[in-house]
């Protein structure tokens, strides 16, 4: 085929009526890089261009006399890799053209890595590209028409991960097992009530007066300030000195209303801008989540805005440790110096006003004194998911027990009537917590969660637990404990699971290369699997004595992407070890289940260490204890 | 320090932080942390921070950081 002139018929149609058939030679001076050349000649033709493809290597004698030969060229493609002498090699080519005479028979354009337009134009070419050049952009100026870059948004949907599961148990002992707890739990939290669930209650009113516009703005205001009233009087010394007085909480202050104007401008700006990489290559799954919470609001959008370009699917809100023992939340828009953004309705409605409208948006409500109230601003907000797990939060989040059940129901309605699925993390495995028992926790809160007609997302862990650790399960490798989880959980319900968080956790160093890599090499195990959705750190994930930067954020979607297109529709295959151990998770939730079903009185054994005791690292929390009230 | 439009500093472009990676000829991996923090007061920064540090053999593969902008600080590049 090499120097042969045709003419691909059968793509004439592709041929816009207004672009005329080019007649382009296309020249590989690279002795071996001339894939590029070989890829846009394909596509030319079946632009319907006519072409003529020279074999790599030629020398340039025996070229400037093919150029010679070759009678109404348009276009002559010049690829080279520059290193040392090639530039030399380069302006050579040009000379012996315009020596020809034949330097003004056409547009002579280079190619190549190294090349650019600057270059190409100082060694007497018409036009230079780059490496990474979309072959669409050179076709384009050929065919002397605008280029338009594909956007990648068109590539990006927002999907529900629960929508193809049908949550029905192949597990017929376990079912059994946890719809007698689940029994126990909603018969006991009957009439219980706490200050978040009145709170949760006055802010879902205060909301629905200010989004009533039946009401004119003094009767809002009126209305607001009686519920605002009783709201106080639910709250912490802290929260009421703000609404009484105006003080913020150390390091955290409100932004000014030019901070604010500017961050609209911004905002606007990055919409107008936006254009996704592609994080997936040939499967639609796992959806890949970042977490944020600088501490600061604007800060948060920066970082959820470039997540977004750099091929994120959703991004889930982090708040600070303070605010999940605080009983009540403050209001505006407010930055704090430290990890973790305060949830207030006017923070999170500034981040939503600037999610693209396919990002999806997780707001944790699950651990502390402000669950349900979360649950409810999430909801009006719109955001798509929210994060519940009782066990973890009581267990190893700081919040009493009976509390955050009593709370963790509450929430769950709210998280069904605001058709928000959630997720449940299953973080006490870090503490220590043997994955069954933390695996046996998450799915009482699930099995309850179905009773209340809401969706749960199942989260085990991808980690290097000090249980694993203790018990040597990852001697060897990372995979077969993590493929023994998934497994597990499927071989018991017909879920969706969603692996966090962040994967690879405990296997991550302040080296921003390895952090990378293993965040890397758990998405390969994830896509291998086919999990719903992943949670990624960055790579400032073990760096603890600063805030993480956009540049480690990036650096592990690249990692991810990168593996994506590496493993493709690949399975990583797990040794028999993996059966073992799933065998041993599966038994070990039954025992615990068995235990927890004996006791008759769940909030009990969480107490009693059932789900995770002090010895395993569990420690039932101390936040809102004696708050609960019957009635 | 409030950065505005006509600021001509050019780290105010910078989101966040600065992040130098290098490999710095050193006894111990002390002295390769005291010598990437003095590279970094010497180029300018004040806060600043080694991120990560190998000793191996007689040297450090290291990263230094110098905090531009902080969550809660006015950023330089808001108002660009």
């Amino acid at each position: 085929m090499d120097g042969c002139i045709y003419k691909n018929k059968e793509h004439d149609v592709q041929m816009k009526e207004d672009i005329s058939p080019k007649r382009i030679l296309l020249i590989p001076l690279d002795p071996v890089h001339d894939v590029a050349l070989k890829i846009i000649n394909r596509r030319l033709k079946s632009r319907g261009h006519q072409t003529i493809l020279l074999p790599p290597d030629l020398p340039l004698e025996e070229i400037i006399g093919r150029i010679i030969e070759i009678k109404n060229l348009n276009f002559i493609l010049v690829s080279r890799t520059l290193s040392y002498g090639v530039a030399e090699l380069l302006g050579k080519f040009i000379d012996m053209t315009e020596a020809a005479n034949i330097r003004d028979r056409a547009k002579i354009v280079l190619g190549g890595k190294a090349v650019t337009s600057q270059l190409a134009a100082e060694l007497g070419f018409d036009k230079g590209f780059g490496a990474g050049t979309d072959f669409e952009e050179i076709i384009a100026y050929i065919e002397d028409r605008e280029y338009h870059k594909e956007r990648g948004e068109l590539l990006r949907k927002k999907i529900s991960i629960p929508a193809r599961y049908t949550y029905q148990y192949s597990n017929k002992e376990i079912k059994m097992l946890l719809n007698e707890i689940t029994d126990e739990i909603i018969h006991w939290c009957q009439r219980k009530s706490s200050p978040a669930i009145e709170r949760a209650k006055l802010r879902e009113a205060m909301i629905d007066i200010h989004n009533d516009n039946n009401f004119s703005n003094e009767e809002k205001a009126l209305k607001i300030k009686i519920l605002k009233e009783k709201y106080i009087s639910f709250c912490d010394d802290k929260i009421i000195r703000f609404y009484q007085e105006g003080l913020l909480p150390a390091k955290v202050r409100l932004l000014s209303p030019e901070e604010i104007d500017q961050l609209d401008i911004y905002i606007k700006k990055e919409k107008e801008n936006i254009n996704f990489k592609k994080m997936r290559h040939t499967q639609s799954i796992p959806l890949v989540f970042v977490q944020y919470g600088t501490g600061c609001p604007i800060m948060d959008i920066a970082h959820i805005k470039k997540s977004e370009v750099w091929g994120a699917d959703g991004v889930f809100h982090f708040d600070p440790s303070w605010g999940a023992r605080t009983e009540g939340l403050l209001e505006g828009v407010l930055s704090h110096e430290e990890d973790g953004s305060i949830i207030t309705w006017e923070n999170l409605k500034k981040i939503k006003s600037a999610l693209h409208r396919e990002t999806i948006w997780t707001i944790r409500a699950h651990r502390g004194l402000n669950t349900p109230e979360t649950a409810v601003i999430a909801g009006k907000l719109g955001a798509d998911l929210t994060k519940i797990n009782m066990v973890y939060g009581s267990l190893n989040g700081g919040t009493d027990p009976e509390r955050l059940m009593v709370d963790g129901i509450e929430t769950i309605k709210y998280a069904a009537k605001y058709n928000m699925p959630f997720d449940e993390p299953t973080n006490e495995e870090l503490g220590g917590v043997p994955a069954y028992k933390s695996f046996a926790g998450m799915l009482i809160i699930a099995d309850l969660a179905l009773r209340l007609k809401a969706k749960p997302i199942l989260k085990p862990l991808f980690c290097y637990s000090p249980d694993a650790m203790i018990t040597g399960k990852m001697d060897d490798n990372y995979i077969d404990y993590n493929v023994a989880k998934i497994n597990c959980l499927r071989s018991i319900i017909d879920a969706p699971i969603w692996p966090g968080e962040p994967i690879g956790f405990m296997t991550h160093s302040e080296d921003r290369i390895q952090s990378s890599l293993t965040t890397a090499l758990h998405s390969a195990l994830a896509i291998s699997l086919k999990v719903d959705a992943i949670t990624i750190a960055s790579s400032d994930e073990a760096y603890s004595k600063g805030t993480i930067s956009l540049a480690s954020r990036i650096d592990t979607l690249r990692a991810v992407q990168e593996v994506f297109r590496f493993i493709g529709k690949a399975e990583i295959k797990p040794t028999n070890k993996a059966k073992e151990y799933e065998r041993d998770i599966t038994k070990g939730i039954q025992k615990t289940l068995e235990a927890v079903a004996r006791r008759g009185n769940f909030v009990a054994a969480l107490y009693e260490g059932l789900l995770g005791s002090t010895q395993d690292g569990a420690y039932p929390g101390r936040g809102g204890r004696n708050t609960v009230r019957e009635g | 320090m409030l950065y505005m439009k006509e600021d001509n500093n050019i780290l105010t472009r910078i989101v966040d932080s600065l992040d130098i990676e290098t490999f710095i000829a050193c006894k111990n991996e002390e002295e390769g942390r005291m010598m990437g923090l003095a590279i970094m007061n010497k180029l300018g920064f004040r806060d600043t921070d080694i991120v990560f540090i190998e000793f191996l053999g007689c040297g450090a593969r290291i990263r230094m950081r110098a905090n531009i902008h902080k969550p809660g600080d006015s950023y330089g590049w808001l108002y660009l």
